[in-house]
């Protein structure tokens, strides 16, 4: 059979509006029709000026940090008085770099038994020799070097 | 066109056409809700576009034409937004007294339901061809002003729409 004449009743429901439709929709339609078109262009252009505005303003009144309170109390101190604190700096640099020195393999550890500590005064020892003489020492050999960066703490690679 | 005379066209148009472009709107969506959505948006369109609509073609057709568009345009943004889910909102006003009446007045047989069912699983410009021909009776040269597609992929669409169609219901 024809399927328009299968459902020739389904055919005859078309879907009526509600009563009263038209009314409301004149009213809403009514409301609708003056709205102008809408872009996104003027809204995303007032955003971006106010964060501007309150980046600006921010930048123009924020609290002085630390950083700004140093620089500002430098302001009084004269070139030689900088140059001065940069060389004890630079003094005290050198001293840590000096004190960080390891300790050479043949001078003998404090602690090895038979050995007498040397005066009675504060213990203070110096390094008897430097990384450049060590390699200099002829009696260092490869084997006592690599013996030496395993106890230092070198992993073997 | 004087806003007077435009007032005046524009509203003797929203009370012809209104029954048909509901129909339309109301197939094609499933519910009164979107339909009313729909019906709301072609006739805003029609009211902005009215300038431009020349005498060409039937202010029926051209109107068809923009009901068919607004439907699949806002069938095609539903689908996009489906992921949120507007139908779990009951927003306080949109359940207006017209819909409930709506709701009550159609009391659909079981026959009647599966066929809704069947029609909102056809594709949507395959939805708007079988609904122009089957229930508002549009002829194939006019349904090819509408659409703006051939006759022959018109039938070709009606015939698939009939297929699917038919396939549904003896599954159910």
């Amino acid at each position: 059979m024809d399927f328009e004449k299968k459902y020739s009743e389904l055919r005859r429901n078309k879907a009526d509006m509600p009563e009263a439709y038209l009314e409301e929709l004149q009213r809403k339609v009514n409301r609708k029709k003056e709205y102008k078109k809408r872009t996104l262009l003027p809204y995303i252009a007032g955003s971006a000026v106010a964060a501007i505005l309150v980046a600006g303003l921010f930048i123009l009144f924020r609290p002085a940090s630390d950083e700004n309170v140093q620089l500002a109390s430098a302001d009084g101190i004269s070139s030689e008085m900088a140059d001065a604190y940069v060389r004890t700096l630079m003094d005290n640099d050198n001293l840590l770099a000096q004190a960080n020195v390891p300790a050479p393999v043949n001078a003998g550890r404090i602690d090895t038994p038979g050995k007498e500590l040397p005066g009675t005064g504060p213990l203070n020892i110096t390094p008897l020799t430097t990384p450049s003489d060590v390699f200099a020492d002829s009696s260092f050999s490869d084997d006592d070097f690599f013996e030496y960066l395993l106890e230092e703490g070198f992993e073997e690679i | 066109m004087q806003e007077k005379e435009k007032e005046a066209l524009f509203a003797g148009w929203m009370k012809e056409y209104t029954p048909r472009v509901y129909a339309v709107a109301r197939r094609m969506a499933g519910n009164h809700h979107d339909a009313d959505d729909i019906v709301q948006n072609v006739f805003v369109k029609v009211w902005r576009n009215m300038e431009q609509f020349r005498n060409e073609s039937k202010p029926a057709t051209w109107i068809y034409r923009i009901s068919v568009n607004e439907s699949l345009n806002y069938l095609n943004r539903k689908k996009r937004f489906s992921w949120l889910r507007f139908s779990d909102f009951n927003v306080a006003g949109t359940t207006g007294a017209a819909e409930v009446a709506d709701e009550q007045k159609v009391d659909y047989s079981q026959l009647e339901a599966v066929f809704e069912k069947a029609i909102q699983t056809l594709p949507e410009k395959q939805k708007a061809v079988f609904v122009l021909r089957f229930y508002e009776d549009k002829s194939y040269e006019e349904m090819e002003e509408i659409f703006g597609t051939s006759v022959g992929a018109l039938k070709a669409s009606y015939h698939h729409a009939v297929k699917k169609i038919e396939k549904f219901i003896d599954g159910n």
